[in-house]
Parts: C-alpha cells; sequence; structure tokens
C-alpha cells in the first residue's frame, strides 16, 4: 500500500527542517504513481531517473542554500504540453509523436525548479487541449480518483486526477475556456487559472493563443500561491505576458504580513446566465460558499452568453488555423473526438471571429463596470459533478445538453475576458452528491492575490476541502 | 437557401480555397460542427456594435532583443 504525498507547503517544510531529504519525498512520489497510475491512467510519462538525479543534488546543497528554495523537494508533474528537455511535446496527440524532442524545458518548470520542485513527470490531457473531459483517444481516459467510472474533467484531466490521487502535490496545467477550473471541481482539488497574460507561455504548446493562461492545480490554496508566487514574472518569449504588472505576490493580501482584511470586500454572486446554466448541486455549492462568507447581494454580468458563444468561436477559428497543415496533410490522425470540429474551425468566415473578438472587448467592458461595484464575483465551475466516462449528454434544470461541449458553459465567459479565477472544491453533506463540484472565485485582471486570500478564507471556515481520494 | 444548404455550400467552397481535403466520412461531423458554429454567430448576431467597438486582438511591439529564447 503506497502513501500519498503531503502538501507542498509541508513537504517543503520538512526538507528544510531535515527531517525529510528531496529524495524521501521523490520516492513517495514515485511510489504512488507506480501503485495508482495503472488505475487513474493520469501519467504519460514518469521521468523517475532525472528526478532521483535532481533530488540528489538538492541534498547535496548546503541547507542554508535548501531553506532559501520555497519548494525545496516538492514533487511535481505537467500537462504534456509543457515542454520537457529530451522529450516529444505530445500536447496528447499521436500527430507531435513524429516531431523532435523539445531542446529546453517550459520557463514555468525552469522557474519551479529553480525554487527546489523537482519535476517526476508529463500528464494526460484532451487533444491540443480541446475538450473539456480528457477521454483521450490515443492515451485512454484519465479516470476521476474518486470514482473510477467517471472522467477527470478536461483538458488538463492529468493534472487535476494527479493532485486528487496524491501522486504528487503540485501540477501545472492550461486554461483556454476552463481546462483548470473544470478538472479542478471535478476531481475536487484547488486550481488557478491566472489573468490572461499574467503567467508567461514559452515553451508550451499553445491552443488559443489569444486566450490560453498557464495555471497550478494543488490540495490546498497556500499550496497554489506558493508555487504561483516562484512563476510569476514576464517573459520575451510569450508577447502577452509583457502586459503584466511588474512583481507582484500571491500574498499581497495577506493580513499577517499587514496587508488590507477581507472583512470589507465586495463580495457578490454571480446570478442571471450563471444560475440558470448551474445544476442543482453547482447552486448549492455556490449557496454554501457565499453562506461562509456572508454574502447575499446578486450581481449580473452583461454579456455573459455572449462571451460564451464568442468564445466557442474564436477557440474554433484558432484551433482549426493552427492544425490547418496537419488537418490537410493526415486529419485522420486527430483524435476522433476533435477532428471533426477541428476541419469545421478551419472554414469559419473570418467576418464571424471578428465580430466574436470585438463582442469580446465589448464584454470585458462590462466585466470592469461589475468591478467596480465589487471586489469578488463567486460562480459554480462546472453545471455538474463528474459525469461518466463515455457519456454523451447530461442534465440540469429540465434541459439535456450534449456533455464534451457544455462542461465548460460556466468556465467560459470568465476566461473569455481574461479574469483571474481560484477554483475552490465543494463537497456536500447529501449522501447522493458523493463527488464534489467545484466554486470559482472571481476576481478583476491581475488580483490573484484576493482570489487566494479568500480561498484561504473558506478553507480556515472548513467549507472547502481537498481530501486525497481512497485508493 | 435554408441554412444547411448554405453550410454545405461554405464548405465546399472554403475547402477548395484552402486546399483542405473534406472525405466523405468526415463531412456529416463537419457540417454538423459548422451548424453548431453556426448557431454560436446567431447569438451574436443581435449585439449592436459601432466603428469603435475594437477587436480583442492587440499587436504587441518587440523591442531589440526581445527574440525568443
Amino acid at each position: 500500500m503506497s502513501e500519498p504525498v503531503a502538501t507542498a507547503g509541508a513537504i517543503a517544510a520538512a526538507v528544510h527542517a531535515g527531517r525529510r531529504s528531496a529524495a524521501d519525498e521523490v520516492e513517495t512520489a514515485l511510489a504512488r504513481i507506480a501503485a495508482t497510475d495503472s488505475s487513474l491512467n493520469a501519467f504519460t510519462e514518469v521521468l523517475a531517473e532525472r528526478a532521483r538525479t535532481r533530488a540528489v543534488s538538492l541534498d547535496r546543497m548546503p541547507a542554508a542554500e535548501r531553506a532559501r528554495l520555497p519548494l525545496a523537494g516538492v514533487p511535481f508533474a505537467v500537462k504534456n504540453l509543457f515542454d520537457i528537455e529530451g522529450l516529444r511535446t505530445l500536447a496528447g496527440s499521436r500527430i507531435e509523436r513524429d516531431r523532435a524532442p523539445a531542446a529546453r524545458d517550459a520557463i514555468l518548470i525552469r522557474r519551479l525548479e529553480a525554487a527546489g520542485a523537482v519535476l517526476v513527470g508529463a500528464l494526460n490531457m484532451d487533444e491540443y487541449a480541446y475538450g473539456f473531459t480528457t477521454e483521450n483517444s490515443h492515451a485512454g481516459p484519465t479516470r476521476n480518483p474518486h470514482d473510477f467510472t467517471r472522467i477527470a474533467g478536461g483538458s488538463s484531466g492529468g493534472s487535476g486526477a494527479a493532485v486528487a490521487a496524491g501522486q504528487v502535490p503540485l501540477t501545472l496545467g492550461s486554461d483556454t475556456n476552463g481546462s483548470i477550473r473544470v478538472p479542478a471541481s471535478l476531481c475536487g482539488v484547488f486550481g488557478l487559472r491566472p489573468t490572461y497574460g499574467r503567467l508567461p507561455r514559452t515553451g508550451s504548446y499553445p491552443f488559443v493563443a489569444s486566450i490560453d493562461a498557464l495555471g497550478p492545480f494543488a490540495r490546498s490554496s497556500a499550496d497554489l500561491a506558493l508555487a504561483y508566487s516562484v512563476m510569476l514574472g514576464r517573459d520575451a518569449g510569450d508577447p502577452a505576458s509583457l502586459m503584466s504588472p511588474q512583481g507582484g505576490s500571491a500574498f499581497e493580501s495577506d493580513r499577517a504580513a499587514g496587508m488590507p482584511s477581507l472583512d470589507g470586500l465586495r463580495i457578490a454572486t454571480l446570478a442571471g446566465y450563471f444560475e440558470d446554466n448551474a445544476g442543482e448541486q453547482a447552486r448549492e455549492a455556490v449557496a454554501a460558499v457565499a453562506g461562509a462568507l456572508g454574502v447575499t447581494t446578486h450581481a449580473v454580468l452583461a454579456g455573459a452568453e455572449h462571451a460564451r458563444a464568442a468564445a466557442f468561436l474564436i477557440t474554433n477559428a484558432e484551433g482549426g488555423a493552427l492544425h490547418l497543415d496537419d488537418l490537410r496533410a493526415r486529419a485522420d490522425d486527430f483524435d476522433p473526438l476533435i477532428r471533426d470540429r477541428m476541419l469545421a474551425g478551419a472554414l469559419l468566415p473570418a467576418a464571424w471571429i471578428d465580430r466574436a473578438r470585438r463582442i469580446r472587448q465589448r464584454v470585458a467592458f462590462e466585466a470592469a463596470r461589475l468591478f467596480e461595484q465589487f471586489d469578488v464575483l463567486l460562480a459554480a465551475a462546472t453545471p455538474v459533478p463528474a459525469t461518466p466516462i463515455g457519456a454523451a449528454t447530461f442534465t440540469i434544470n429540465g434541459r439535456t445538453l450534449a456533455a464534451r461541449p457544455n462542461m465548460g458553459l460556466l468556465t467560459q465567459p470568465i476566461s473569455c475576458v481574461g479574469l483571474p479565477v481560484c477554483a475552490v472544491p465543494v463537497w456536500s453533506a447529501r449522501p447522493a452528491w458523493r463527488l464534489p463540484v467545484g466554486v470559482q472565485i472571481i476576481t478583476a485582471p491581475w488580483r490573484e492575490d484576493l482570489a487566494l486570500a479568500v480561498a484561504a478564507e473558506l478553507e480556515r471556515a472548513g467549507v472547502v476541502r481537498a481530501p486525497v481520494a481512497a485508493l | 437557401m435554408d441554412t444547411q444548404d448554405a453550410l454545405a455550400r461554405l464548405l465546399d467552397a472554403n475547402a477548395a480555397v484552402l486546399n483542405l481535403p473534406i472525405s466523405e466520412a468526415q463531412r456529416p461531423g463537419v457540417l454538423s460542427y459548422l451548424a453548431l458554429a453556426e448557431s454560436m454567430h446567431r447569438i451574436l448576431l443581435p449585439v449592436q456594435l459601432g466603428p469603435t467597438d475594437e477587436s480583442a486582438l492587440v499587436f504587441v511591439p518587440q523591442p531589440p532583443g526581445a527574440g525568443h529564447e
């Protein structure tokens, strides 16, 4: 029987104190992966030799130097669209198996390792990040650690599942339309989609360059904050990151550091579109979070349904155009779940897409106006909890919807306008609702610190939590 | 011409211009996704836009030395 890994903060503290070595932590993670991944299928590559070599170098470091590394000895893994030196960057595809291996690690991997973390592997995903279920036809589906018959969500399904299963305490994923928030919601873990442009994407495989964001998954908001803080900083390799404010920290609102308390925060629950498209359990999850924060106010994001439609069209067109050469030459090598969508995206009229982009900007201004009245907005992360693998539909509020395109109904309008979101896991007390649903804590651009601070407050209140799955 | 016919014509014309082969096996799926995209476009049609409603695309000029790694 393998033991799950501890949280990132606990691992770093144990390594700093000399109670555990980096090698101990890496072996715990590798043993957990070996014992559980045949059931989960979260990992597509385990880098045991690289991780052990890195752990040895950390353990040989002078203790004082190691103590300055905030993630000393913390094992982590990344969605397989991040470049890893010497490996092919698959992005969930068969086609990329024919490309050259990456010459260098992605910048966020380098930043995490510079902070003492240890990369142990690459994780499963929907092909080219175009999906919400991680039912990858080439690598097989990633299974939900809390119920193997159910999806882990996607497209960063391996990233959510690996954290929920206690294989690693920290993973990275990407989020275009909800690909961090959806698996966080369905796997019952914390996930952070930062502001568009906040974390540089240098060395990662793109999907929709005008919307894509990268971010972490973890079992606590404190771990998210730790990882997020060491990954901050612009990089010329990602032009979108150049508009990000310099500096910044996850801890700007930390009361212990004397920063503003959360007491005066103006928080509202998003009504209208976000209530209409949330199922009963999702609405109860939002009510539980709102209740713990003393929130009784509702707000409406004008144009939310337009932002969702715009996100759909921009995604479809940019995705299709990005892969046009391969669609011409070898369309049948694409995952059958995305091939025809990609082909259709390549054919869309330019005027449709330009209109979608102009409306996207319009809704971004609507969101900016809303943040003049409120600091934090709440909405469910997914309409429903995890659906069975292979399910074609789910039902909310009497409506039956296609499962694969609609699991992101509640996340798409928010990422379309580039806002930062921390997804927090809520577990119901009702026995029939044994799987979690996430809630989005949404803030104005560049205020990830507020979203993380509210998540931390909810953890302290016991309203949100990310238990390791019983495996 | 109804929408389905129009989308079938769009498929044929744009695929030809793009030199993008669409097989008979792929065609029904592609048409269904074109119809889904068209339904999203219809959601956006009532939004009134003026000439100053700019696209969300912003080009970022690159200073010397800012090339990719």
